[in-house]
C-alpha cells in the first residue's frame, strides 16, 4: 500500500512519467532477459540452471587412465581438479600403480600427472599436472553435505566420455551421513570414517576419483570406489566428505600419511565367557544366538544379575548376534574394565553392567 | 485472475489490486488443492514447487498416451515403443521387434492392446517402424529436438521395464541428461548406437523401444540400451536413447518397408597427434573421391556439424541413411573446401539379409525379460514348445507381403501408391501417341533446343548439333561422358514414369525420403533399376510433382542429374517448363521448354 | 518462473486495456499511467526476487524434500534382528537393521517380510528417542511381502498419516524413507510415483531408490504423508532371491498405507495372510487374450463350489456386487483378484450360453489337492463321440464294482453328455472322485442309470488281460513305416528309431512312448525284443533317442522330444490320452521337463534309475493336468520326490528296482512299466 501512494502521487509530476518510462524501459530489457534465460535453461529456474551449474563443474573434472585391464580391474577412474595449479584428487586405486597417470582434461588434452602422494587410510591420492592452465575447485568454498540434500555426480563412469567429451553428470540427494562402519552389513573398505551415502547411481567402474557437487556448484565430496555390503549384498553408492579429503590433502602435502589401523585390538587379558562364570547355548548354528545356559552361583555374572535364558543383543552398544561375535568382542576388552551388557529376557530389554 | 477495473474507478484501485495479485501468486492448480484431511501440520510446498510438479506431471500424461507396450501375438516376451503418427506407426528397437517375426501386439495406457505389424527395420541402427491397426486417432508424441538436450536437463523415460505393464499403464522415470553425443560400439555388425542420448533416469530391460521425453514432454529419443556391468541387467544409471533427429531421418525410409541400411563416407579418418581428423583411406569409386576429397584432406564438417573427433565424425555419419548427399567441408593444400558427398550403402544387401535371419524368431526362443534358462520345477519359465498354430486371418494380416530383401513389401507397395496418387492430380499422360517433341531454348543465349522422344530413339537438337541415342540402350557410356543427352535421358524417364508408370519400367522401389542439393525439404525417393542402370525419380511429398531425376550408369561414375525446376498447366496437364542438367554437382544447361506436343504415334518397345 | 509468466500477461493486459480504451479517448498521460504502473509492478516483483531471494526452484524442491521427510520421520522406525540364519535358498541374509513404520500410537509396527527368513531369535525395535524395544513378530501379509511387529510403549508413537490416495498423478514426488543409518535422522531417497495398480493391483511404483536400505520404511509425498510402505516385490517373473536384485533399479513398489489399514484388525489378531485362489482356469495362457473363457474349475475349489463350470466366459468380476468391473482381458482379472486375500469373498459375473449369472466366491489359501478320478472301462476309441462303447472293464474297479458291462455305451456322467468339444475323459477329468455319480448306461436302446464312486487313478500294479479292439472292415491303406523305423532328425547330433507294430493300421489309434534313452548308443535289438510284442498286443508305438553327447544329455534337449511327437503324431494315428514320455538316467531331466511343459497333452512320465535333483518342484495338478508317473530306481533321492509328487495329487507307481537297457528284457520292473502303461488307456 506504500507503494500505491507513492506511484500515485508521483503520477502527477511530469518527472515521474520520465522516471517511469525508465522503468518500462528496464523491465522490458529484464523479462525479454528472463525469457531467454528461461527458454534454454528448465523453465522454473531463472538465475541458475544445471547445465552451466554442471558445464562449469565438468571443465574441474578430469578423466585418468594408468595401469590396470586385467583381472576384470578397470584401468581409468575420474579425478577432480582442487586448485588453480593443478593438483587432482582422486581415489587410491591400482589405476594409479604406473610410472606416470595420464591425465585427459575436458578439452581432450591429453596429460602426464606425478603423484604428490597418497593417503591409504582415507583411499585418496594426490596427483599434479603442470601449468594446465584450468581453475580447479575452490575448497575454501567447498561446503558439507546434509542428510536429504540434492547433488549432482560428475564422473567418467565406464570410460564413456573420451578425448574433449563431456564427462557424466547424475543426479541424486545425500540419502544419508553415517560413519562406513554402522552400515548395514559388513563393508569391504579400508576406510571406516565418515560417508555420504547418494542414491545417485555411483558404483561403477571410472566413477571412483569423481566429483560430487551441491546445487550452487560447490564441491561436496569425492565419489567412493566400487564397495559392495558383503551380508546385505547390495552395492553400495557413496562420497568421501570434503573435511576428510581436505585433511587427507593437507596431510600429503605435509607427507605425513601413515596409517593409523582402525578399529578395536584384541588385548593381551581379555574377559573369558567361562571366566565370567556363564555357559553359552552351545555353538551349533552358523549364528548360535547367544543364550545364557547357565549362571555359575556367585560369579561376576550372577552379581551383575545376569539369568538363565537372558539372550545378549549387545555389549558395550555393539551388536552380538551370534555367540561367535560376543566372544570376538569380550576378547577385546581387558579383564580388570567393566562392561554392559542388554539383555532380553522375555519381552523385556535389560541393561546390565558388569563389574569384574 | 484477476478482473480487469473499468477505467472510470481510477488509478488509485487499479494499483492496489494489481499489487497484491502480483506479490500472492494465486496460481490454480490440482497438486495445491488436495489436502490429506488429518493433516494439521503438515508442510506445505511452496506455489512454485507443486506448479512445476503439476507441469511435469502433466507433460507425463500427455508422454503416457503415445507410449506403447510392446508384446508378442501369444502375450509373450515384451518391450516399447512410441507412437509418432495418427495413423498408428510405432518407434521401437529393432531388437525389440526381431524375436516376434513380423507380427505383434501394442498395449496404451487406454487399457486396450491393438494388433500391430512390423513395417521397416534397420539393423544397424536398432529402429524399427511398426503399425498399429484399429484406430485412426492414435495419441502421438510431440516430436522434439534432440539437438537442443543439453547434460543437465530434466527428462523422463516411459515404457515397460521388466514387463511390468500388465495393466498397459506405463512406467515413468525421471532423471537428468547425463550426456549427449555420445557413441556406442556395435555389438558385432548391428546395433551401433552413434550420436546418442545418456540418461540417469532408470532404464531396465523392457524398457527397449520406448521414449525418452524432455521435461516439457517432447519425444527426444528412443531407449535403447544400458551400461550393465557386475549387476547384471539392472539399471545402474547409465542409460542411452538413440536421438528422435535419427529416429525421424530414417522414419520415412522405416516406412518403406525395407531392411534399411546405414552409411559409409567411402573413406576412413584418423586422429593424428596434432589433433586433426584426416582421411587415412579412401575409396577411388566413392563420390566423396570425385568431390575432391583425397588422403590426408582434414574434414572440417560434416552434416552441418563440426568434426574434432573420430568418434564425432562416427557421431554424425550414424544418423544418416544410406544414399543421403549431405553438406562437408574439408582442408587440402590448396585451403577449404565446401561441397556435398553421396553416403554409400554400409552393407551389401546379402549381408543384410544374414542379420535379419540371425535375429528371426526361429533362431531366437523369446524369453521374458528377468527369466532364467529352464530348470525343472520353476515351469513358468519354460516356454511351450512354438505349436504352429493357424493364423487367424485379420486386418494385420492384409498389411503383410512377404518378399526378399524386405522387412514388409506391403509398405513399399503402399507409398509408392501414394506418389502415384498425387501425380494422378496432375492430369494424365497416359494412353495417346508415345511419340513426344519438346522444344524450347538455352535462355540468354538463345539457342534453340529440341527433343525428340519415342520408343525408335531419342533425339536431342542443341542449336546445329544433332544427337541420338537408343531410348533403353548403350545409356551408360554417355553419362560417363557427361553428355548432354543426358537431359534426353532424364526426360525420357519423366515420360515413361507418366505414361506407363515406374512399375511397368523395372523393378520400382520406394526407399524412403532423401534431401536434394538446393532443396531444404526432403523428397520421396523411388528407385528403378532397368537392365543396364537404374534411376532415382525424388518427387514431392505434397503435390507428388517428379523434381529430380538421377540417372546412374553405376556408383562410380556421377549420374546424370535432371532438375524440374518449373512446371505449369497446359491443358489440364502440369507440364514441365524449366529444366537443368548436371552432373556431380556442375550444371550442364538450363532449357526452358516453349512447346511439348504429341506427333503421330509410333510402334516399339521403350523403357 | 509461473509468477513471472503471470506478471508477464498482468503487464500485457494493462497495455491492453490501455492501448484498448485509446479510441474512445483516452489521453496520452493516461495511458502512461498505465503502462508506468507495469513496469513499476514489474519491476518491484524482480526487486522481490532478487533481493527477497525466492530461490531457484531446485533449492525451492530441496527445501519441499527436507520439510516431507523431517515431519514424517518419527513414525520411522529401525527394525533389528539377532541370530537366525544367514543363508536362505543360498541367499545371503541381511544381518544388518533394517527399517519399519509406526502404524498406530500403541506400538503397532509394519515392517518388510524380508528379513525374517532367516528366522530371527530376536527382533527389536529402535524409536527415534533411541529407545529399544522388543519386538513380537504377530502377523505376516504372504501377499503383499509385509509383517506387522508389536511392542510395548508407555508413551504413545508418532503414527503414520495416510496420503489422500485418491489425489495420486504419476509423476508427483515421492520420497522414500529409511531407518537403517541413524535413528532419528530417516535417509531420504527422492524419485517420482512411476506407475499406480502394479504387481496385479498390490503395489505403486516409484524410481526412488528401493533397497535394503529402507524396505519397511514409508514412500511420502511432498506433504510427508505416508502413500505406502516399501517392500521388495515382482509380479512373478522372478524367484525368491532375484526380487531383491532389483534393488536400487530405479524400479521399487510400496504396498499403499490404506490397503494395509484396510487389513490391521485382521493381521492383529495374529492371522496371516496370504494371496486368495479361486481354482478356474482360464482356456488361453494368453494374459491378453480378447476374453476369459475358462477351461476348466477345479472339483471342490470354491470356484466349483458355488457352480462355476468351464465353457462360462468372466465378463466382469469384483469385490462385490456394487463394485462389478466389466472384464475382457484375463490380466484385467488378475488386477481385480491380486488385491483380494484368501477367506475374503468376491464376486465373478459371467456368461453361459446366451445368459448373465453371478457367483459369489469365497477365495482360499490352498486349493484341494486335486487327483484324476477313475471308473475302469476302456472304450472303443471308433464309437461315436457321444456314447463311447466300452470293450473291457480294468479288474476291481469302480466300474466292476458297480456291475458296468462289457459293450454298453456311456451316455452321461453326473448328467454331464458329451460330444466332439467335451468328451468322456474332459468331462470326467472334472469331477472329485470323492463324491459317488450315477453314470447313464446304454445297450440296444435300453438306457439305465448306474451308482459309481470313483477313485483315485490306481497306482498299483496288477495283472490284467489285454484289450482286443475290434478291428473295422477291410481299413483303408496305412502309409506310416512299419517294424523298426529310424526317424529323421535334421541338423542335430541326435538319433532316433521308433518301434512300430507290424499290426499297425490307421483306424486304430495307437499310444505313443517317447523315451529319452539314457546317455550313449542303442542297440535297437535289445529295445525291439523288449517292446516289439507290448507295441503289438496293445497299439503303441515306441521312440527311442539317443542324445547328441554320448556321456549326458543336456536341457535344450528337451526340443528333441517335441520335434519326435510331432514327426509321429503327423505320420500315424495317436491316441491322445496315451502320450507318454520316459527318461533313463541322465535321460531322465529332459524326460520330466518336456512332460512338465506338455502337461495338457502328456498323461505318463516314467523315470528311470533316475537321480532327482533336490531343487525340482512340480506344479500341484489340475484337471486334465495331472501326469500319471512311473518311477523305477534305487536312488535315495526318488523317495522324497515320490512322497512330495503323491503329496500334491499325482498318481505315482514307484519300484525301487534299476534297469539298464542291456538287460531290459528280462527286469521284473518291465512287466510293471508295460502293465502301467496299458492301464492309461483306461479312464
Amino acid at each position: 500500500m506504500q507503494k500505491t501512494q507513492v506511484l500515485g502521487s508521483r503520477a502527477a509530476s511530469p518527472h515521474g512519467f520520465l522516471f517511469m518510462y525508465l522503468c518500462a524501459a528496464g523491465v522490458a530489457l529484464l523479462h525479454m532477459q528472463i525469457l531467454l534465460a528461461t527458454d534454454v535453461g528448465r523453465d522454473a529456474n531463472v538465475f541458475i540452471n544445471n547445465e552451466t551449474l554442471i558445464a562449469t563443474s565438468q571443465e574441474k573434472v578430469v578423466k585418468l587412465y594408468g595401469a590396470g585391464g586385467a583381472r576384470g580391474l578397470e584401468s581409468y577412474q575420474s579425478g577432480v581438479i582442487i586448485d588453480n595449479v593443478g593438483h587432482i584428487v582422486t581415489s587410491w586405486s591400482t589405476v594409479l600403480d604406473v610410472v606416470k597417470v595420464r591425465v585427459v582434461t575436458f578439452d581432450g588434452r591429453r596429460l602426464d600427472a606425478t603423484m604428490i602422494g597418497m593417503d591409504p587410510q582415507n583411499e585418496l591420492a594426490l596427483l599434479k599436472i603442470e601449468d594446465a592452465g584450468i581453475v580447479g575447485f575452490d575448497l575454501s568454498r567447498a561446503a558439507p553435505g546434509v542428510t536429504g540434500q540434492r547433488v549432482f555426480a560428475i564422473s567418467n563412469l565406464f570410460g564413456i566420455a573420451a578425448g574433449n567429451e563431456s564427462c557424466s553428470a547424475q543426479k541424486g540427494v545425500i540419502m544419508a551421513a553415517t560413519p562406513l562402519t554402522t552400515r548395514r552389513g559388513k563393508t569391504k573398505s579400508l576406510y571406516q570414517g565418515r560417508v555420504y551415502v547418494l542414491d545417485a547411481m555411483t558404483n561403477n567402474p571410472g566413477a571412483s576419483g569423481g566429483a560430487l557437487i551441491d546445487l550452487k556448484g560447490r564441491l561436496v565430496g569425492i565419489l567412493g570406489k566400487e564397495i559392495r555390503d558383503e551380508q546385505a549384498g547390495i552395492w553400495l553408492n557413496y562420497a568421501l566428505p570434503m573435511d576428510v579429503v581436505k585433511s587427507s590433502v593437507d596431510r600429503i602435502l605435509s607427507g605425513n600419511t601413515a596409517v593409523q589401523t582402525a578399529g578395536l585390538k584384541a588385548v593381551a587379558q581379555p574377559h573369558r565367557i567361562s571366566e565370567l562364570g556363564i555357559t553359552l547355548i552351545p555353538d551349533v548354528l552358523s549364528k548360535t544366538p547367544p543364550f545364557i545356559d547357565q549362571v555359575r552361583e556367585d560369579s561376576v555374572a550372577q552379581r551383575a544379575g545376569l539369568q538363565t535364558n537372558d539372550l545378549i543383543l549387545l555389549l558395550n552398544d555393539q551388536r552380538a548376534d551370534s555367540r561367535k561375535s560376543l566372544e570376538k568382542m569380550l576378547a577385546t576388552i581387558n579383564r580388570a574394565d567393566s562392561f554392559y551388557v542388554l539383555v532380553q529376557r522375555g519381552q523385556e530389554l535389560i541393561r546390565i553392567h558388569v563389574r569384574p | 485472475m484477476i478482473c480487469v477495473p473499468p477505467y472510470r474507478f481510477g488509478l488509485g484501485l487499479v494499483i492496489p489490486l494489481l499489487l497484491w495479485s502480483t506479490f500472492t501468486f494465486g496460481i490454480p492448480n490440482a497438486a495445491a488443492q488436495d489436502t490429506v484431511p488429518n493433516v494439521e501440520a503438515a508442510p506445505m510446498p511452496s506455489d512454485t514447487v507443486l506448479a512445476a510438479q503439476q507441469q511435469r506431471i502433466e507433460a507425463m500424461q500427455r508422454a503416457s498416451s503415445a507410449t506403447v507396450a510392446v508384446y508378442g501375438t501369444d502375450g509373450q516376451g515384451g518391450g516399447s515403443g512410441v507412437c509418432v503418427s495418427p495413423d498408428g506407426y510405432v518407434l521401437t528397437n529393432f531388437h525389440v521387434s526381431s524375436p516376434f517375426g513380423h507380427r505383434m501386439r501394442c498395449g496404451l495406457n487406454d487399457g486396450r492392446m491393438y494388433d500391430a505389424v512390423v513395417a521397416g527395420i534397420d539393423p544397424t541402427g536398432d529402429l524399427a517402424v511398426l503399425k498399429m491397426v484399429g484406430r485412426s486417432d492414435f495419441p502421438v508424441a510431440a516430436i522434439g529436438d534432440s539437438d537442443a538436450a543439453r547434460i543437465g536437463q530434466w527428462c523422463f523415460a516411459a515404457g515397460n521395464p521388466f514387463v511390468l505393464a500388465t495393466n498397459l499403464q506405463p512406467t515413468v522415470t525421471y532423471g537428468l541428461i547425463s550426456g549427449v553425443r555420445r557413441y556406442q560400439y556395435p555389438s558385432g555388425t548391428i546395433l551401433e548406437y552413434s550420436d546418442c542420448i545418456q540418461t540417469d533416469a532408470a532404464i531396465n530391460p523392457g524398457n527397449s523401444g520406448g521414449p525418452l521425453f524432455n521435461i516439457r514432454g517432447e519425444l527426444i529419443g528412443i531407449n535403447g540400451r544400458c551400461s550393465f556391468e557386475k549387476r547384471g541387467r539392472v539399471n545402474v544409471g547409465v542409460g542411452y536413447a538413440i536421438s528422435i533427429k535419427q529416429a525421424m531421418n530414417f522414419f520415412d525410409q522405416l516406412k518403406s518397408g525395407r531392411v534399411v541400411d546405414h552409411a559409409t563416407l567411402g573413406f576412413t579418418v584418423t586422429t593424428e597427434n596434432n589433433g586433426k581428423v584426416a582421411v587415412s583411406n579412401i575409396l577411388e569409386s566413392s563420390d566423396a573421391y570425385r568431390r575432391g576429397i583425397r588422403y590426408g584432406d582434414e574434414i572440417l564438417r560434416l552434416g552441418d556439424r563440426d568434426v574434432a573427433t573420430t568418434n564425432q565424425l562416427k557421431n554424425i555419419l550414424g544418423i544418416f541413411p544410406d544414399q543421403w548427399r549431405i553438406p562437408i567441408r574439408f582442408r587440402n593444400e590448396t585451403g577449404v573446401v565446401e561441397t556435398f558427398i553421396r553416403l554409400q550403402s554400409l552393407h551389401l544387401a546379402s549381408e543384410l539379409e544374414e542379420i535379419v535371419k540371425g535375429e528371426s524368431p526361429q533362431q531366437k526362443p523369446q524369453r521374458k525379460p528377468g527369466g532364467r534358462d529352464p530348470a525343472p520345477g520353476d515351469k513358468d519359465k519354460l516356454e511351450l514348445p512354438k505349436k504352429d498354430k493357424p493364423v487367424t486371418k485379420d486386418s494385420v494380416d492384409d498389411l503383410f507381403v512377404e518378399k526378399r530383401g524386405y522387412s514388409n513389401y506391403y509398405f513399399n507397395r503402399f507409398e509408392l501408391d501414394r506418389i502415384l496418387g498425387l501425380q494422378a492430380a496432375h492430369g494424365s499422360w497416359t494412353g495417346g501417341s508415345d511419340a513426344w517433341k519438346l522444344s524450347g531454348e538455352i535462355p540468354g543465349e538463345n539457342i534453340a533446343v529440341e527433343m525428340l522422344l519415342s520408343d525408335e530413339n531419342l533425339t536431342l537438337r542443341l542449336g546445329e548439333k544433332t544427337e541420338t541415342v537408343h531410348p533403353l540402350k548403350g545409356w551408360p557410356k554417355w553419362i560417363k561422358q557427361r553428355s548432354s543427352i543426358g537431359a534426353l535421358m532424364g526426360m525420357r524417364v519423366w515420360q515413361q514414369w507418366n505414361r506407363i508408370g515406374p512399375r511397368l519400367m523395372g523393378e520400382a522401389v520406394y526407399l524412403g525420403r532423401n534431401p536434394v542439393v538446393g532443396r531444404n525439404t526432403l523428397l520421396d525417393v523411388t528407385r528403378i533399376t532397368v537392365s543396364d542402370f537404374d534411376v532415382m525419380v525424388y518427387s514431392s511429398p505434397d503435390s507428388g510433382l517428379i523434381e529430380v531425376i538421377e540417372v546412374f550408369s553405376d556408383r562410380q561414375t556421377d549420374p546424370v542429374e535432371l532438375f524440374f525446376e518449373k512446371y505449369e498447366t497446359v491443358d489440364g496437364r502440369t507440364t514441365p517448363k524449366t529444366i537443368r542438367l548436371a552432373y556431380g554437382l556442375e550444371s550442364q544447361f538450363i532449357v526452358s521448354i516453349s512447346q511439348m506436343a504429341r506427333i503421330e504415334a509410333t510402334v516399339g518397345t521403350g523403357l | 518462473m509461473f509468477a513471472l509468466k503471470l506478471l508477464k500477461t498482468r503487464a500485457d493486459r494493462i497495455q491492453m486495456i490501455a492501448t484498448g480504451r485509446r479510441p474512445s479517448g483516452i489521453s496520452a498521460r493516461e495511458l502512461l499511467h498505465a503502462v508506468s504502473i507495469a513496469s513499476m509492478l514489474a519491476f518491484c516483483f524482480h526487486l522481490s526476487k532478487l533481493f527477497a531471494g525466492d530461490p531457484p526452484l531446485d533449492e525451492q524442491e530441496q527445501q519441499a524434500f527436507q520439510a516431507a521427510a523431517d515431519y514424517s520421520q518419527d513414525c520411522v522406525v529401525q527394525v533389528e534382528t539377532f541370530g537366525g540364519q544367514e543363508i536362505v535358498n543360498k541367499q545371503f541374509i541381511a544381518s544388518g537393521p533394517s527399517t519399519g513404520t509406526v502404524l498406530t500410537p500403541d506400538g503397532w509396527i509394519v515392517t518388510s517380510i524380508f528379513q525374517f527368513r532367516g528366522q530371527p531369535a530376536s527382533i527389536t525395535v529402535v524409536l527415534p528417542d533411541e529407545q529399544r524395544k522388543a519386538a513380537k513378530l504377530v502377523a505376516r501379509d504372504h501377499s503383499r511381502e509385509l509383517a506387522l511387529l508389536k511392542i510395548d510403549t508407555d508413551k504413545p508413537l508418532k503414527a503414520a498419516i495416510a496420503s489422500d490416495r485418491k489425489a495420486w498423478q504419476v509423476g508427483q514426488w515421492a520420497i522414500a524413507l529409511g531407518k537403517t543409518f541413524d535413528f532419528k535422522v530417516a535417509s531420504r531417497s527422492v524419485g517420482i510415483l512411476s506407475a499406480q495398480g502394479r504387481i496385479w493391483n498390490k503395489a505403486i511404483q516409484t524410481d526412488a531408490k528401493i533397497s535394503p536400505q529402507n524396505y519397511g520404511g514409508p514412500l511420502v509425498d511432498l506433504k510427508g504423508a505416508v502413500m505406502g510402505i516399501l517392500v521388495p516385490m515382482n509380479p512373478g517373473i522372478a524367484t525368491e532371491g532375484e526380487v531383491e536384485q532389483w534393488y536400487d533399479s530405479g524400479v521399487g513398489f510400496a504396498v499403499p498405507l490404506s490397503d494395509i489399514i484396510e487389513r490391521l484388525p485382521r493381521l492383529q489378531r495374529g492371522e496371516d495372510i496370504y494371496p486368495g485362489k479361486a481354482g478356474f482356469r482360464s482356456q488361453s495362457p494368453d494374459e491378453f487374450a480378447p476374453e476369459i473363457v475358462l477351461s476348466g474349475v477345479t472339483p471342490g475349489s470354491p470356484a466349483a463350489k458355488s457352480g462355476m463350470r468351464s465353457g462360462d466366459r468372466i465378463i466382469g468380476a469384483g469385490k462385490n456386487r456394487d463394485v462389478l468391473k466389466p472384464l475382457a482381458m484375463h490380466s484385467e482379472l488378475k488386477h481385480v483378484m491380486g488385491p483380494i486375500d484368501a477367506e475374503q469373498s468376491m464376486v465373478f459375473e459371467v456368461e453361459r450360453d446366451g445368459t448373465k449369472k453371478q457367483f459369489d466366491v469365497n477365495l482360499v489359501k490352498e486349493l484341494p489337492t486335486y487327483r484324476e478320478p477313475f471308473i475302469g472301462v476302456v472304450v472303443d476309441s471308433n464309437s461315436p463321440p457321444s456314447a463311447p462303447r466300452v470293450i473291457a472293464i480294468v479288474p476291481n474297479s469302480p466300474a466292476e464294482k458297480s456291475g458296468i458291462e462289457v459293450g454298453e455305451s456311456i451316455l452321461s456322467i453326473g448328467e454331464q453328455t458329451f460330444d466332439e468339444k467335451s468328451p468322456l475323459d474332459s468331462r470326467l477329468a472334472f469331477l472329485d472322485f470323492r463324491e459317488p455319480i450315477s453314470v447313464k448306461v446304454e445297450r440296444e436302446g435300453k438306457t439305465r442309470i448306474v451308482n459309481v464312486s470313483m477313485e483315485p487313478h490306481p497306482e498299483r500294479d496288477f495283472e490284467w488281460p489285454s484289450v482286443k479292439v475290434p478291428l473295422p472292415e477291410n481299413p483303408p491303406e496305412s502309409k506310416g513305416a512299419k517294424g523298426t523305423v529310424q526317424l529323421p532328425l535334421g541338423d542335430v547330433k541326435n538319433k532316433a528309431f521308433a518301434i512300430v507294430p507290424s499290426s499297425y493300421i490307421d483306424a486304430v489309434p495307437h499310444g505313443l512312448l517317447i523315451v529319452f534313452a539314457e546317455a550313449g548308443v542303442q542297440d535297437q535289438k535289445q529295445w525291439g525284443d523288449a517292446w516289439e510284442n507290448f507295441a503289438r498286443d496293445n497299439r503303441w508305438i515306441v521312440v527311442v533317442t539317443q542324445s547328441a553327447d554320448d556321456k549326458a544329455w543336456s536341457l535344450d534337449e528337451v526340443e528333441i522330444g517335441v520335434r519326435l511327437r510331432s514327426y509321429v503324431a503327423s505320420n500315424y494315428t495317436i491316441d491322445r490320452r496315451r502320450v507318454c514320455v520316459g527318461g533313463i538316467s541322465s535321460g531322465m531331466l529332459p524326460g520330466l521337463i518336456m512332460g512338465l511343459q506338455g502337461a495338457e497333452t502328456i498323461r505318463g512320465v516314467w523315470l528311470c534309475n533316475a537321480k532327482i535333483p533336490t531343487r525340482a518342484r512340480v506344479p500341484a495338478t489340475e484337471p486334465l493336468k495331472s501326469i500319471h508317473f512311473f518311477i523305477n530306481g534305487v536312488d535315495a533321492s526318488l523317495k522324497p520326490f515320490v512322497e512330495q509328487t503323491e503329496k500334491i495329487g499325482y498318481s505315482v507307481a514307484y519300484h525301487s528296482e534299476d534297469m539298464t537297457a542291456a538287460k531290459m528284457q528280462d527286469a521284473q520292473v518291465l512287466g510293471k512299466l508295460q502293465r502301467w502303461l496299458r492301464l492309461l488307456e483306461a479312464y
